[in-house]
């Protein structure tokens, strides 16, 4: 008698094209409306152009972090990282740019010491055998370390004023920035939903010995998943780079931890074979407009963390309530 | 009259799962209850146990109405069972997990010592050859199982449900099993036995009953009733065989193993051929699971394997699947699918290299392909997307043979593939080797279960420890005969 199994007799509920997934998303976009409309009528700045031109500029980085994440928890696994590699991306490439690197060298090669970094996580994890959590918990640290070494603890300026122009632009009103997570997002569902590639990695987090015994290249899919977050990272360490006109080796502190909240938020589940980057992209909105909406309300700052946290359990908790009904 | 149920219904959404049961169960007696997957007889057990609630109908305890509304209820009046895949915790010890929520505690603190020492005496008179210190983890399944039993018993459990306890077990430990179920008997424990295994019911069971879709077809002593009678009732028509055998011409070689070693097993030899079903009959830890590893290229090895003609390598999955070798592992939910994708995930999984262009997968012929290994192996589903964990366990095991039918592999083997497995659903799985084989395939098919490895193989091998005793003709050999070998 297995515990998970139905007889042949059962008429089990026909899935097909409208699937929880789906619900659980459109209750999200249904949610963030509400808020959205909430605000607008409780503020008299949220529904502005200006307002939420900033909105989307602030969602680009967290999103694009979080599309990077969402591909890793579908492993089951986890990066810490992101956060710290942010920074030393970002001073990385200030640090270039003001010794004379042409500008957009220093942006690729920024982002191959991101991917650099995450090839390295995928080592120590699949090599190794360290736990994700583990592994990239030690990155986190050696790249903050890194970034604090390499400034002395310094903000580096960035000369070239075209660059940081380029945060502030729109191109037919919508913000570069946010553009930029659109083709992030683009990139990243095509990866994950019409590549094989990215069957895999749902195979590894769904059962990884089963993935491996029918030929998938386990190691491969772990220095993919890895090095493609840390990849998103890096990009987002350009762009905040871009956004602030400076590299900072404090940037990005606790930003691995909205990135995967966004990904939970949409979604994924942290035991691996679940996540989308519709959802997380729903998620990363959902938390810039807390944040953004508490401003305008004059919310003492402090209460957003709250909230945040709460609205994560809360949200997650309905999922597992409803995978629990289903199964 | 220890156990009465008196109309017992149960509805869930979309089935009728219990149909006004009445089932009676006499004190210290041992009541078989067979049926097909889907028959009602877990949705029994649980009710029993008081994991479900009954919708309607009375339950008598020893003449009184019992409310099993939990577990906890349910083991206070004496019911316990023990399921098919062990419940334990691996990493707490035989002591521990015998005591677990009864501990010896004086003064706050637990006393192991005194509790190790009572569970070893208890072990001991029970026969069992293990140590109470023992971590679960390190115990072989069927020990695993002993110990379950031994929990129940130790809590003075009076009816016992065990519900197919020995699909896991080998044969020795099933034999283990019977002896202690025979002794508890004998001291008045009365049993609740499930099993798809007719020895098993003919063997231990004074009563009988028999589920079909949800209601009560039969019950009445057991030798008022013949196996195929049983098989008739459960089924709802004649089965004319249990086993489904084409004879087939054999090609040429296909595989040749030789001086194979590797951890658990030494200086294998061994040819199939085309068209072939060779079998692997030996105890649990004779080697066979280890030997059909390496040869899907999971482990490492010594010796050589060679495949028409070219040898495959040790350590390299990606060239055994590309050589035409597909394993179906022992324990399919762990190691054979991924339980929370879907039917067609699943079937595509290993070809999406060949199938995808430029890494894009196309949809429609994942779909399509999926298609087709379901009509083929007739996968009983409303639903493609239906995630596999929502199947029953004979419709898993065809997703995953559909999935190695679409890679285009030409050797097989499988590990136990009708474990759990309902009996029409197991005669679907032995007409698929029998169509495999009528395609030049062959089949290397491991199984503990004897009378099934002799009626399904041409030729039998029998292992003991890590070696080949004997290679033999099961037509010729009597099972007692090949017991002798595999044991020594």
């Amino acid at each position: 008698m297995s515990m998970n199994t139905t007889n042949d007799n059962t008429l089990a509920p026909r899935t097909g094209r409208i699937n929880v997934k789906m619900l659980m998303q459109l209750s999200l976009v249904a949610l963030l409306l509400v808020v959205w409309t909430l605000l607008s009528f409780t503020t008299t700045t949220f529904a502005t152009s200006g307002n939420i031109t900033n909105l989307l500029r602030q969602t680009a980085i967290g999103g694009v972090l979080a599309i990077g994440q969402t591909f890793v928890i579908i492993t089951a696994g986890i990066d810490l990282s992101v956060g710290s590699l942010v920074a030393v991306t970002g001073v990385s490439l200030a640090l270039m740019v003001s010794h004379g690197v042409p500008l957009t060298l220093a942006i690729v090669l920024a982002l191959l010491l991101g991917l650099a970094a995450g090839l390295i996580n995928g080592f120590a994890i699949h090599k190794l055998g360290l736990p994700p959590f583990i592994a990239t918990l030690a990155m986190l640290s050696v790249a903050r370390g890194s970034a604090l070494l390499l400034t002395g603890g310094q903000s580096i300026s960035m000369p070239t004023s075209g660059f940081t122009a380029f945060s502030t632009t729109s191109v037919w009103g919508v913000p570069s920035l946010f553009l930029v997570l659109l083709v992030v997002a683009a990139a990243g569902w095509v990866l994950l939903h019409r590549s094989r590639w990215g069957r895999y990695v749902f195979a590894y987090g769904s059962n990884k010995e089963a993935a491996r015994l029918s030929g998938v290249n386990i190691g491969g899919v772990v220095y993919f998943v890895y090095g493609f977050s840390a990849l998103c990272a890096a990009i987002a360490g350009v762009l905040v780079v871009s956004r602030i006109g400076v590299g900072v080796p404090t940037a990005g502190t606790g930003y691995e931890l909205d990135s995967i909240a966004a990904s939970v938020i949409g979604g994924a589940s942290l035991f691996g074979g679940a996540g989308g980057i519709f959802g997380t992209i729903l998620g990363a909105l959902l938390i810039t407009t807390i944040s953004n909406g508490a401003n305008l309300l004059n919310v003492d700052p402090f209460w957003q963390q709250i909230i945040t946290g709460l609205l994560i359990a809360v949200i997650v908790f309905l999922d597992q309530l409803r995978k629990r009904r289903e199964a | 009259m220890l156990l009465e149920l008196r109309q017992i219904d149960k509805k869930f959404p979309g089935t009728h799962a219990l149909k006004a049961i009445n089932l009676s169960v006499e004190q210290g007696s041992i009541h078989a209850i067979v049926g097909e997957n889907g028959a009602g007889k877990s949705t029994l057990i649980k009710i029993l146990t008081g994991v479900y609630t009954r919708d309607s109908g009375e339950i008598l305890i020893e003449g009184q109405p019992a409310e099993l509304k939990n577990p906890l209820q349910a083991q206070k009046l004496g019911i316990d069972a023990v399921h098919q895949e062990v419940v334990v915790c691996r990493s707490l010890s035989v002591a521990e997990n015998l005591f677990l929520g009864i501990e010896h505690v004086r003064a706050g603190l637990v006393n192991q010592g005194q509790m190790d020492r009572e569970a070893q005496a208890f072990l001991d008179d029970l026969g069992f050859q293990i140590s109470a210190k023992t971590p679960l983890s390190q115990l072989s399944v069927g020990q695993q199982q002993l110990v379950v039993c031994a929990k129940a018993v130790l809590r003075g459990t009076r009816l016992l449900i065990l519900d197919e306890p020995t699909a896991f077990l080998s044969t020795k430990e099933a034999e283990q099993l019977e002896r202690l179920i025979r002794r508890l008997h004998a001291e008045g424990t009365t049993f609740v036995y499930i099993s798809h295994r007719m020895e098993e019911i003919f063997n231990l069971s004074d009563n009988v009953t028999v589920l079909r879709d949800g209601a009560v077809v039969h019950s009445g002593p057991t030798r008022n009733v013949t196996r195929e009678g049983l098989v008739s009732l459960m089924a709802g028509r004649d089965i004319e065989q249990f086993y489904y055998k084409e004879q087939v011409p054999r090609g040429k070689p296909m595989l040749n193993v030789a001086g194979l070693s590797g951890a658990g097993f030494g200086d294998v030899n061994f040819t199939v051929h085309e068209g072939e079903i060779l079998g692997f009959f030996g105890l649990v830890g004779a080697g066979r699971s280890e030997i059909m590893m390496s040869i899907a290229g999971a482990r490492t090895f010594e010796g050589q394997i060679t495949k028409s003609g070219k040898r495959l390598n040790a350590e390299n999955v990606k060239s055994a699947l590309r050589d035409g070798v597909a394993l179906i592992p022992e324990d399919r939910r762990s190691q054979s699918l991924c339980l929370s994708q879907s039917i067609k995930f699943n079937i595509n999984l290993p070809t999406y290299d060949r199938d995808s262009r430029g890494g894009m997968v196309t949809e429609s012929r994942e779909r399509g392909t999926a298609r087709t290994q379901r009509d083929s192996l007739k996968i009983k589903t409303p639903s493609l997307d239906m995630p596999v964990s929502k199947l029953s366990g004979g419709n898993q095991q065809k997703v995953v043979i559909g999935k190695w039918l679409n890679h285009g592999a030409d050797l097989f083997m499988f590990d136990e593939p009708t474990t759990g497995v309902d009996i029409p659903t197991k005669l679907e799985i032995y007409r698929l080797f029998a169509e495999l084989v009528k395609q030049s395939k062959a089949i290397l098919l491991v199984s503990s279960y004897l009378p099934e490895v002799m009626a399904i193989s041409d030729r039998l091998i029998v292992m003991r420890q890590g070696k080949v005793v004997a290679e033999v003709d099961p037509a010729l050999t009597s099972a007692e005969e090949i017991l002798h070998l595999a044991l020594g």
